[in-house]
């Protein structure tokens, strides 16, 4: 198991390392060949290890990483069955990227470092998904934020994608923050930094401790998830290339904050009050994710909005204490969204570069049969009809919220439900806005054999956004639930009023979705033209970085200036030159006194000892 | 018998180098580089008899020994081609470096007042006439002059010291008479303390050495400020570690003002010299105020943090006086710092080793200086001279901009050609020393271990 795991880890890591050192003398088919064959083989280095797992779950360790004081960090793994399906999902998704990104990028002359950063990437996931030191965690956390930084700004030639990468990398860092005391009071508290160290002590812990750093840990996730109020950096986020959006700012990393609140779980099974403002936080961005997305007209800023409305559902579901409801959604999500943005790929691609769905209309549709096939399935599962995968897991997040006892779990519930309907209506706008108008102003088409070859890979997650549902069917279906079955000996078992109020929720969730189609056929179908409305507060995500700009940027800039003028300029360095003149002063006299006569020294010689003997003299009597 | 010889080895193989050279010029035509391998040849026996660690010696004096035998081969090598370029070389100079070795090495290791006071002298008697080796320069003479005068009368108010602590104890040995105690032993500690420190160039009674060490050939300055420094500190130390408690309690408040007066007067007198010799011979009175703080401290720890600042102090100055004489034309050394403009480029090597030389002295890393300087600091801190420390690491950052001037004028592009650029060649000799020094200097810094392991072991053992 040891050398599976390691194998795991060592092939995205190699890959990254092979394409950084032979950078220049890579092909471009070699150089995706590489990347796709190292993400291979770590996936079946995943699967080996799921495949030889047992309930029991594997403690690791793969070398010390840093000691002193009493205090050490290791390189060590905590493999349970939970993150054996996160490692397998993980790989899974990033090969299928891969393959993707090697059409994708076929005009790109920095495939090497494209390849680098994702396979690097890749890595850094799977320490998120294994690790157990948190230590070793936060290099993972921080090595993805890291990846995703060079990745938004991919293109740095242009300086407004610099400037999201910049964006995303100091809002992420805001929640790590949070991650970085959490992981100080961890170790205070309880000696040792590692998962299971802390699940051990559990009991002993007080609860006020256990709900600090509970509250941390909720603060670094929402910043790695873009929950609110950290979430304006994530539609910032799509000036990356379109599949690393798929990747990261969709499948994974998004999901990591949301993962490791479920690695947590035993904390916060201790801590209710921070599960019951996950569940607020996480149902308040999916209604305000899903509002702003009604907003948008680009296609890429509307998936990522529903990402973050997503990711709110998973919150939703952790907060609930239901770590295998909130997985499944993480994975019925990983496919369908990254699904969605890999058909986005293809639309602006074969639009001319065109992100503005009000410019694709109904040719596209014609002239791309299979890509609207692949589209509505995504959004048949974003949009949670009946059946599709989305549906059985949304409504698992909304029975969660619902069985809970609490006021704070009913608004959540409330909040769930509205953002769901709105969630039918916007991407039912995106499909029958892109797909089926006839645009006043329409873009050129692309006609590219490569655009059909770059759907090949997206079929598999087709399939799965749509069937992957059966995977864990409700109760009252009277099917074999998979995952939670598999799940049991890990994560705390579903409670059973769960299962009682899902057969109500989901009636009501299968009402919300197709309701929300018809309100968007109403709207928008082709017959009445649709025309993209004025751009307002939900364009730009109802203020959220106006409000930043005015209250925090504006302020600090303010305070920085008055700073370096006032404090350093003036203050600090005219200090600083005071003394330096006062020194050379000093110093002169110094030099005058060293080129003496040797009358001078012996004067001096003389009084001293004069002197020192009246000292002595004076503390004798 | 044997055992008596093995133990003074050291000093006979000195005293009788010097005589051996002096007797070899008497034959006819002796060639003139014999002078300098017969030299290098005995000196470098004190250091092997240390590195074979005979029965019977203290581990101190064989530290002392094979660091005075470091000092004086290098000065040796250094001087070889200096000197017999600029003719002065002969017998006589040769002669007095061992005789004047000889003369350390009995100052260090000195248990008895007689002795120290002997051994001082004869040290400082051979170093006059060195100073003055090189007759045809005025400046030299003079340096001579200024330096004999005052140490002349030093050595009156040492003599005077010891005669009252003698005569307040009835005991030479030095520690049974400290031990003793007493206002009038505490008065002669005190005058001999002067006396020390005025060898040691303390402050207020420093005011002889800029011009000393800017007047004397390069490096005899160089052999001026270590191995004298490094015999007279040992002495410092030793007195301080048998004082008695009531003198303690009496001159130490007395000594930690000498010692911050010191490093502030080195450190800040050094700040708007123009001489580069005269800037390291600033540096080297601010440094011995660090070790002046160690000795006080000499029994929490004090102690080896000095013997391992004496090795990293010896190495870099021997490095910064050496490179100033190999880096020097043939008429006078090469003082101004606006002569050193752009010699980086122009002799990287040896330019090199004055660099980290001086960076050493600012106690930058990954020199031995910086190692040097936080051994000291910690032991004064952890003695309790919590002020005096924040004091020293106060003048030790202002004298930063002293090293880092000259670094500067080194690799400074512009203003080359207003100087002779060639200087004379450095000889192998004088190369390979200065290579060492500066390869020392970076290799204690790196790994300070190897060094303290041996002082650690020497304490353990002796």
């Amino acid at each position: 198991m040891t050398t599976l795991v390691a194998l795991m880890l060592f092939f995205p890591l190699a890959g990254a390392v092979l394409q950084a050192a032979f950078s220049r003398s890579l092909s471009r088919a070699a150089s995706g060949t590489l990347a796709a064959l190292a993400i291979a083989a770590s996936l079946a280095a995943a699967l080996a290890a799921v495949w030889n797992l047992g309930v029991a779950p594997h403690e690791i360790t793969l070398g010390q990483w840093l000691a002193f004081d009493g205090f050490s960090a290791n390189f060590s793994i905590l493999y349970n069955r939970l993150a054996g399906l996160m490692t397998v999902t993980v790989t899974f998704v990033a090969l299928l990227i891969h393959l993707y990104s090697a059409i994708y990028m076929r005009e790109d002359t920095s495939f090497a470092r494209y390849f680098c950063y994702l396979n690097l990437f890749v890595f850094f996931m799977l320490i998120i998904a294994l690790a157990d030191d948190l230590v070793f965690l936060f290099m993972g956390w921080e090595g993805v934020g890291f990846c995703s930084f060079a990745l938004i700004g991919f293109w740095h030639e242009e300086l407004p994608n610099v400037d999201a990468g910049r964006k995303a990398f100091l809002m992420t860092r805001v929640g790590d923050l949070g991650y970085v005391a959490a992981l100080a009071i961890v170790i205070a508290a309880s000696g040792s930094a590692s998962i299971t160290g802390l699940t051990a002590q559990i009991d002993a812990m007080p609860t006020a401790t256990a709900t600090l750093i509970g509250f941390l840990f909720l603060f670094a996730a929402c910043g790695k998830s873009a929950q609110l109020p950290l979430s304006s950096w994530l539609p910032d986020a799509m000036a990356g290339p379109t599949p690393v959006s798929a990747l990261i700012h969709a499948a994974t990393m998004v999901t990591a904050g949301v993962y490791l609140l479920m690695r947590l779980e035993p904390l916060l099974a201790i801590a209710p009050d921070v599960g019951a403002t996950a569940a607020v936080i996480g149902a308040a961005t999916a209604l305000y994710g899903a509002a702003c997305a009604m907003g948008q007209r680009d296609v890429k800023r509307i998936l990522a909005y529903s990402t973050i409305s997503q990711v709110g559902y998973m919150f939703l579901a952790a907060g609930c204490g239901d770590v295998s409801g909130a997985f499944f959604h993480l994975q019925a999500h990983a496919f369908f969204k990254s699904l969605l943005f890999m058909v986005a790929g293809i639309m602006i691609q074969a639009a001319h570069e065109e992100h503005d769905i009000f410019r694709m209309g109904a040719r596209l549709r014609r002239a791309m049969p299979g890509l609207f096939l692949l589209f509505a399935c995504g959004a048949a599962a974003l949009s949670a009809l009946p059946l599709t995968s989305g549906y059985f897991s949304k409504g698992r997040t909304l029975a969660d919220a619902i069985a809970h006892p609490g006021p704070a779990y009913l608004l959540a519930f409330i909040l769930g439900a509205v953002a769901a309907f709105l969630t039918a209506v916007y991407v039912f706008r995106l499909c029958f806005v892109a797909f089926f108008s006839d645009p006043a102003d329409p873009a050129r088409l692309l006609s590219d054999p490569e655009l059909a070859r770059m759907e090949r890979p997206l079929w598999p997650l087709a399939a799965l956004a749509l069937g992957y549902g059966f995977v864990n069917p409700p109760e009252f279906m009277g099917l074999k639930p998979w995952l939670d079955v598999y799940l049991a000996g890990t994560v705390t078992p579903l409670p059973p009023n769960v299962e009682h109020a899902e057969f109500f929720v989901e009636m009501i969730d299968a009402v919300l979705a197709v309701s929300g189609l018809l309100l968007a056929w109403l709207l928008y179908r082709p017959a009445r033209h649709p025309v993209a409305a004025p751009a307002g507060a939900l364009t730009a995500g109802l203020g959220l970085d106006a409000f930043y700009r005015t209250w925090i940027a504006a302020p600090y800039c303010r305070l920085s200036a008055r700073l370096w003028r006032g404090v350093d300029e003036d203050m600090l360095d005219g200090a600083a030159m005071g003394a330096a003149t006062g020194l050379l002063t000093l110093s002169r006299v110094a030099a005058r006194l060293g080129s003496a006569r040797p009358s001078t020294t012996l004067t001096t010689l003389l009084g001293a000892a004069a002197a020192l003997l009246t000292w002595l003299a004076l503390r004798l009597t | 018998m044997t055992a008596q010889l093995v133990l003074y080895f050291p000093h006979l193989s000195l005293a009788l180098g010097g005589l051996v050279i002096l007797l070899a010029a008497c034959l006819r035509r002796t060639p003139a580089t014999l002078f300098p391998i017969l030299a290098g040849v005995f000196a470098a026996l004190p250091g092997l008899w240390s590195l074979a660690g005979p029965t019977g010696a203290s581990g101190i004096g064989c530290y002392y020994a094979g660091l005075l035998s470091v000092i004086t081969l290098a000065t040796v090598a250094l001087t070889a081609r200096y000197a017999a370029r600029r003719g002065f070389a002969g017998d006589a100079l040769y002669g007095l470096v061992l005789w004047s070795a000889l003369g350390m090495l009995l100052l260090a290791a000195s248990d008895d007042w007689l002795m120290l006071i002997v051994g001082l002298e004869l040290a400082s008697l051979c170093l006059y006439a060195v100073v003055a080796s090189r007759l045809s320069d005025p400046l030299g003479t003079e340096a001579a002059l200024k330096y004999f005068l005052p140490g002349a009368m030093s050595l009156a108010v040492l003599v005077f010291g010891a005669a009252l602590v003698y005569a307040g104890s009835g005991s030479l040995i030095i520690a049974d008479s400290l031990a003793a105690g007493g206002p009038i032993v505490s008065a002669g500690l005190a005058l001999a303390l002067i006396g020390i420190g005025f060898k040691l160039s303390l402050a207020p009674v420093h005011l002889w050495t800029p011009d000393v060490y800017q007047g004397a050939p390069a490096p005899i300055a160089a052999f001026l400020s270590t191995g004298s420094k490094a015999a007279t500190a040992a002495a410092l130390l030793h007195l301080c570690a048998e004082a008695s408690p009531e003198a303690r309690e009496l001159l130490w408040p007395a000594l930690a003002g000498v010692a911050g007066l010191t490093m502030a007067a080195g450190n800040i007198g050094a700040l708007c010299q123009k001489s580069v010799k005269r800037i390291l011979a600033y540096s080297s009175i601010a440094q011995m105020g660090y070790i002046a703080m160690a000795a006080m401290a000499v029994n929490d720890g004090g102690g080896e943090a000095a013997l391992f600042y004496l090795a990293a102090f010896a190495l870099m100055d021997l490095g910064a006086f050496g490179a100033v004489g190999l880096l020097s034309g043939e008429i006078g050394d090469r003082d101004d710092v606006t002569a050193y403009q752009g010699l980086g480029y122009v002799h990287p090597w040896r330019a090199g080793a004055l660099a980290i030389s001086l960076l050493s002295l600012a106690g930058l890393p990954p020199t031995a200086g910086f190692i040097g300087k936080f051994l000291v600091f910690g032991a004064a801190l952890r003695a309790g001279y919590v002020g005096l420390a924040a004091f020293g690491i106060v003048t030790a950052v202002i004298g930063i901009f002293y090293a880092l001037r000259v670094v500067a004028a080194l690799y400074m592009q512009s203003g080359v050609e207003a100087h002779p650029a060639i200087p004379a060649p450095a000889g192998p000799a004088g190369g390979l020393a200065l290579g060492v020094m500066a390869a020392g200097v970076l290799a204690l810094g790196l790994f300070p271990q190897s060094l303290l392991g041996a002082i650690a072991a020497l304490f353990g053992g002796g």
